[in-house]
């Protein structure tokens, strides 16, 4: 398992400046939606590539993650705050910077299903941006460093 | 796209029950009603087993002892009930207590006090007023919900008369910073100070801008007492709900977090802390 820590003060998207009628205000992520550690680890019998985002709280998973293009990426019960995303790897050498691809392709398309017009809760859609921050190419890298070092086990033994 | 005006439905009803929520129990009552219970428990439940195991008849107690033994003796099982009756209620009324006085009114202002004095520590305060709020969510059926002041930092600006309108469905009715943070669940800061109200001759459309940059309804503007022009909120939760929002604001134009700055940063970094620092205090 590797475990990232967040800086939730240098994350350039926790906070969001909107202008209405000529007015500004400066919008950012509440103490409770803002995820304090990731962690990636490689789960061999699912074949599947794990990040669970942890926070100061918590709170159950929903039970009907979002799935996009094999990715399940489930939020929580009340928030619909990431709370993992699951990727699906597949056979033989694991292709990071296509899996890399595919996971910003489904954070992506999630981003496009919330409601801009909501009345109450909209915090999970900084939430959402700064889950898309922090899973850069080079975190990727970072969290997926179990799933290489098992292929490359398996590589050396095959 | 334009703002519609914020509006706060049964405004004067909140008002009325948000003072009578609001009124405070004095902190001695808890203890007297515990001691009070204990003791009558205790010096009951010995007197009626004295009672029962001597015979009250024949003893020679004097005349004005043995009329009342032979009556406490008669209604023994009356009183027994009477006192395990008496305990039961002074325990709902101190389990009521608890919940409705969660936490200790005095720390929380002297918390806030502190909050204000790191969050602003070079504060002019020849000319402004700094200060701190916690609002609680309340609800009354069918009246609605709406956030009441429950504490309050500083020795000046600190009636707790504030209510501002919440409502889940309805965005016009979030009114004030405070119900904008609830409403979205998001920390919300100015980004730029509100037109200045604190001189004598404030125009219609100073009035109108600051209202409208301050989600406030009308009525909530003119029973202001401190009209702030920088606002900073952060919800409070606990057990994953919105239990209330602090909110800090001033008068001082300087104290603007400008968005991307340290000062932004900084401003949020305390925010965070205290959020969760009241979290832990209040569940």
């Amino acid at each position: 398992m590797f475990r990232l820590g967040v800086d939730p003060y240098e994350l350039q998207r926790a906070s969001r400046v909107i202008h209405e009628n000529g007015h500004a205000f400066t919008i950012a992520l509440g103490p409770w939606s803002m995820p304090r550690e990731v962690q990636g680890r490689f789960d061999p019998k699912q074949g599947r590539l794990i990040l669970e985002f942890r926070y100061s709280d918590d709170e159950p998973a929903s039970k009907r993650p979002y799935i996009f293009q094999g990715i399940e990426i489930t939020g929580g019960q009340d928030t619909r705050k990431v709370l993992k995303i699951s990727i699906p790897v597949d056979q033989g050498k694991a292709d990071l910077s296509a899996m890399h691809r595919k996971l910003v392709d489904a954070l992506a398309h999630r981003r496009e299903i919330f409601d801009p017009n909501a009345v109450t809760g909209t915090s999970h859609e900084l939430n959402h941006d700064v889950v898309q921050e922090i899973l850069d190419a080079a975190n990727f890298e970072r969290l997926a460093r179990e799933l290489v070092d098992a292929r490359s086990r398996a590589g050396a033994q095959g | 796209m334009p703002r519609r005006r914020r509006t706060h439905p049964n405004y004067r009803v909140h008002k009325f029950l948000n003072h009578v929520m609001g009124v405070s129990v004095p902190a001695w009552i808890d203890p007297a009603i515990r001691a009070t219970t204990n003791a009558l428990l205790v010096v009951g439940a010995t007197l009626l087993a004295l009672l029962r195991f001597v015979d009250p008849t024949g003893q020679d107690v004097g005349p004005i002892l043995q009329p009342i033994l032979l009556s406490l003796n008669r209604h023994r099982l009356t009183i027994a009930f009477a006192l395990l009756l008496l305990d039961l209620i002074g325990k709902f009324v101190l389990w009521v207590l608890r919940r409705t006085r969660r936490f200790d009114t005095g720390k929380m202002n002297a918390f806030l006090d502190d909050l204000v004095r790191i969050l602003f520590p070079q504060p002019n305060l020849a000319d402004h007023h700094y200060r701190a709020t916690l609002f609680k969510v309340r609800h009354f059926w069918p009246f609605g919900s709406w956030l009441g002041a429950v504490a309050r930092s500083g020795h000046t600006f600190t009636r707790k008369a504030t209510i501002l309108s919440i409502d889940a469905n309805v965005m016009a009715h979030n009114t004030g910073f405070a119900g904008e943070c609830w409403r979205r669940g998001e920390m919300v800061l100015s980004a730029e100070a509100l037109p200045d109200q604190r001189h004598p001759d404030v125009s219609d459309q100073e009035r109108e801008e600051y209202q409208e940059m301050g989600w406030m309804a009308d009525l909530e503007y003119n029973a202001m007492s401190l009209r702030s022009r920088v606002f900073l909120a952060a919800c409070v939760e606990v057990d994953r709900r919105n239990w209330g929002v602090l909110v800090v604001d001033s008068t001082d134009e300087a104290t603007v977090p400008t968005p991307r700055t340290e000062k932004e940063r900084r401003a949020r970094a305390i925010l965070d802390i205290a959020a969760r620092a009241i979290a832990q205090l209040v569940s």
